[in-house]
C-alpha cells in the first residue's frame, strides 16, 4: 500500500469513529433523557395510580406494584360524593376568569403609560412599581386582612380578584412593557398625524400587536390562580363562605369526621389538573416563545 | 382699562392646554396601579408598622388601641427569640441550600432539555408534568408517600431496611426537603430555555470553530450571558423562599414539627390561630421585611460585577 492509499483508509477509519462515537452520545443522551423522564413523571404516575386505589391499599400499601385487587373507585367516589367540590369549581373558574380580565387590562395600561405616552414623573412611578416587585407580602397582609374585615369582603370572593383589576401585579406589567418597547415609535407618531388620540392608538394598534404576550399572562394567570390555596385559606374561613377548588382539598384533609384519605386527595387533585394540563398542553410552544421574544431584561 | 389681546389670550390657554396635555394628562394610565398600589400596599404598610407599635387583643369585648410601645419587638427578641431564631435559622437553611441546589439543578435540566435531537418537544412536556401539580395536592402528595406507612417507607423495608422517618422526626426533615425539591428542577424549564434563546447562534458556531469542547463553550459562552436571569432568579428565590408558606399542609399533618415551621408559617400561626395577635405578627413581619430588604439589596450591590445585560453591549 502506498502513502496515498494508506492516507484514504485512515481517512475512512476516522470518519467511521466520529460516527460510532456519535452514534453512542446519542444513545448516552437519550438514556438520561428517558430516566429523567421516569424520575419527573413519578409524581403524577403515582397520583394516578393511587387515585384508584382503595382506602387501605392507599393510605397503607402493601405492594411496591400495586395489586388487581387494590384497585378500586374509592377516590373518585369521594370527590363526587362532596357537593361543595362542585360549587368549589364553579368559584375557582370566576375568580380565574376575573383575574385574567384585570390582569390584561390593568397590565395593558400601565404598561401603556410606562414606555409610549409621555408625562412627567414617569421614571420615577417605573422605580416605585420595580420596588413592589421585591416588597415581600408579609407586611401587607395582616392589614389587608383587617381592612377587609372592616368593609364585610371576608368570606367573600372579592379579596381573591379586585386588587388584581389594580395594576395586576409587578411582574405582568414588565412582560408586557417590554413587549411594548419593542414596538417601533414610527407606527405611533404616523398614526397620531392622522389625528388618533393615545386611547384610540392603544385599542387599535398596540393591543393587536401584544397579543402573544397578552395570551401568555393569560394561561399563566389561570393555571397560578386555579392553584393557588394560600389566598382562599386567609379570606374564605367559614363553613358560609364560597370556596375554591384548591382551598376545599385542604378542608377535607383536614376534616375530623370525614377526612379526604390519600386516594381522594389524589383523585381531586388529578381532577383539578385537568384544566391546566390542557391549556399548557395545547400553549407549550406560546408559553416558551412567550418569554423568549420579550427576552427579560429587568 | 387695559385692551388684552384676545389672540394672544387664547394662545396662552392653548399652550396651558398643550402643557397639560404634552405632560400630565397620560397619567391616566397610570391611575389603576398607582391607586392599586396606594390602597393595597402602601397604606397596608403603614397599618401594619402601626399595629407592631401597639397591642391590640382582638378577642377582647373592647377593641382598645392601646398606646405606643415597643412590647411586640421586646417580647420577638426576648421571650420568643429562641423561637423566633430557630425558625430564621430552618427558613435561611432551607433557602440558601434547597434554593441553591433548585437554581444549579434547573439550569442543568434545561441545559439537557435544550438540545436538538429529536423528540425533544415530548421530553419537555414530560419533564414538566410535576410542576403542573397544584401546590396542595403536589403537598398532600408527599405527605402520603413519607408517611410512617407511606410509599417510600414500603420500598425501604421491603429492601430490608428500617423505615426512614423524614418528616416525622425533626433530624431529616432538612434532609428530605433537599431530596424531593429534585422533582421541581423543571419548573424554570421555560426562563432558561428562553433565555439560551437569545443568546445569539453565532457565538457557538465561532466557538466550535475554533475546536471548543461542550464544557468551554458552557463556561465561556452560555452561563455568562444567562447571568441576567441567574440574577432575576437568585432574587426570586431568595425572596419566595424566605417568606415560604407552601409547607402548611406537611406542618399540620406531621404535628407541627420545630423544623418545618418557616418564618412565613410563624407569621400566620400567631396571627391567624392561637390568641389571634396580629401586633406580635405585625412586628414578626417588619422584621422580615427588613431581612430581606437588606439581603436583596446585598445581592442588588453586588449584581453589578457578575451580570451581563445584552443591552449594555
Amino acid at each position: 500500500m502506498n502513502a496515498r492509499e494508506k492516507r484514504i483508509v485512515e481517512d475512512v477509519f476516522n470518519g467511521k469513529k466520529k460516527r460510532v462515537l456519535h452514534i453512542l452520545s446519542l444513545i448516552g443522551r437519550y438514556t438520561i433523557l428517558v430516566l429523567l423522564a421516569l424520575f419527573f413523571m413519578f409524581p403524577v404516575i403515582y397520583m394516578v395510580v393511587v387515585s384508584f386505589m382503595s382506602d387501605m391499599a392507599a393510605v397503607a400499601p402493601r405492594n411496591i406494584i400495586p395489586a388487581a385487587s387494590d384497585f378500586s373507585l374509592a377516590g373518585y367516589q369521594a370527590f363526587f360524593a362532596r357537593a361543595s367540590f362542585f360549587k368549589g369549581i364553579g368559584n375557582t373558574f370566576i375568580v380565574c376568569i376575573l383575574c385574567i380580565c384585570g390582569i390584561l387590562t390593568g397590565a395593558t395600561f400601565c404598561a401603556y403609560g410606562l414606555t409610549k405616552v409621555y408625562f412627567k414623573g414617569q421614571k420615577v412611578m417605573f422605580i416605585i412599581i420595580l420596588a413592589t416587585v421585591f416588597l415581600p407580602g408579609t407586611v401587607t397582609s395582616i392589614p389587608l386582612f383587617t381592612i377587609y374585615q372592616k368593609i364585610g369582603w371576608v368570606n367573600t370572593l372579592f379579596p381573591l380578584w379586585v386588587p388584581i383589576w389594580f395594576g395586576g401585579g409587578a411582574m405582568n406589567i414588565f412582560l408586557v412593557r417590554q413587549f411594548m418597547r419593542g414596538i417601533p415609535k414610527s407606527l405611533h407618531e404616523s398614526a397620531k398625524i392622522d389625528g388618533a388620540n393615545s386611547f384610540q392608538i392603544l385599542i387599535t394598534i398596540i393591543v393587536p400587536l401584544i397579543r402573544p404576550i397578552l395570551l401568555y399572562l393569560a394561561i399563566t394567570t389561570f393555571i397560578g390562580t386555579w392553584n393557588d390555596y394560600s389566598a382562599p385559606l386567609l379570606y374564605l374561613t367559614t363553613s358560609t363562605s364560597p370556596k375554591t377548588l384548591a382551598l376545599l382539598i385542604f378542608e377535607a384533609f383536614q376534616d375530623k369526621r370525614d377526612p379526604l384519605l390519600l386516594n381522594g386527595q389524589m383523585a381531586t387533585g388529578i381532577i383539578m389538573m385537568i384544566p391546566t394540563t390542557i391549556l399548557f398542553g395545547f400553549f407549550q410552544k406560546e408559553l416558551t416563545e412567550g418569554i423568549a421574544l420579550v427576552g427579560l431584561k429587568v | 382699562m387695559k385692551k388684552v389681546d384676545p389672540i394672544l389670550k387664547l394662545d396662552k390657554k392653548n399652550h396651558k392646554k398643550k402643557y397639560f396635555k404634552d405632560n400630565y394628562l397620560n397619567l391616566v394610565y397610570m391611575i389603576p396601579v398607582l391607586a392599586g398600589i396606594f390602597v393595597f400596599t402602601f397604606i397596608p404598610m403603614g397599618v401594619s408598622l402601626y399595629y407592631s407599635f401597639t397591642r391590640i387583643d382582638l378577642l377582647s369585648p373592647v377593641q382598645e388601641l392601646g398606646s405606643f410601645t415597643f412590647d411586640n419587638y421586646k417580647v420577638a427578641f426576648g421571650d420568643n427569640f429562641k423561637m423566633m431564631f430557630h425558625s430564621y435559622f430552618i427558613t435561611f437553611r432551607f433557602t440558601l441550600v434547597v434554593g441553591g441546589i433548585s437554581l444549579v439543578g434547573s439550569y442543568i435540566v434545561a441545559l439537557l432539555l435544550n438540545q436538538k435531537i429529536k423528540g425533544m418537544k415530548t421530553f419537555r412536556i414530560l419533564f414538566y408534568t410535576p410542576c403542573l401539580i397544584p401546590a396542595i395536592a403536589g403537598t398532600l402528595l408527599w405527605n402520603g408517600i413519607t408517611r410512617e406507612t407511606g410509599y417510600f417507607n414500603l420500598i425501604l423495608t421491603k429492601m430490608g431496611m428500617e423505615p426512614y422517618t423524614f418528616y416525622s422526626d425533626n433530624s431529616t426533615v432538612f434532609l428530605t426537603q433537599i431530596m424531593l425539591s429534585g422533582f421541581g428542577f423543571s419548573g424554570g424549564m421555560i426562563m432558561w430555555l428562553a433565555q439560551f434563546k437569545n443568546i445569539p447562534n453565532d457565538l457557538y458556531e465561532e466557538a466550535k470553530l475554533s475546536g471548543a469542547g461542550y464544557f468551554k463553550t458552557l463556561f465561556k459562552i452560555t452561563i455568562p450571558l444567562s447571568t441576567s436571569m441567574i440574577f432575576y432568579n437568585l432574587i426570586m428565590s431568595i425572596i419566595g423562599n424566605l417568606q415560604s408558606f407552601s409547607s402548611y399542609a406537611t406542618y399540620l399533618q406531621f404535628g407541627r414539627p420545630d423544623d418545618l415551621r418557616f418564618v412565613g408559617l410563624m407569621i400566620y400561626e400567631t396571627a391567624y390561630t392561637g390568641k389571634y395577635d396580629i401586633s406580635l405578627a405585625s412586628a414578626y413581619s417588619w422584621i422580615l421585611f427588613l431581612v430581606i430588604g437588606v439581603l436583596t439589596l446585598l445581592v442588588l450591590k453586588t449584581s453589578k460585577q457578575w451580570v451581563y445585560y445584552a443591552e449594555d453591549n
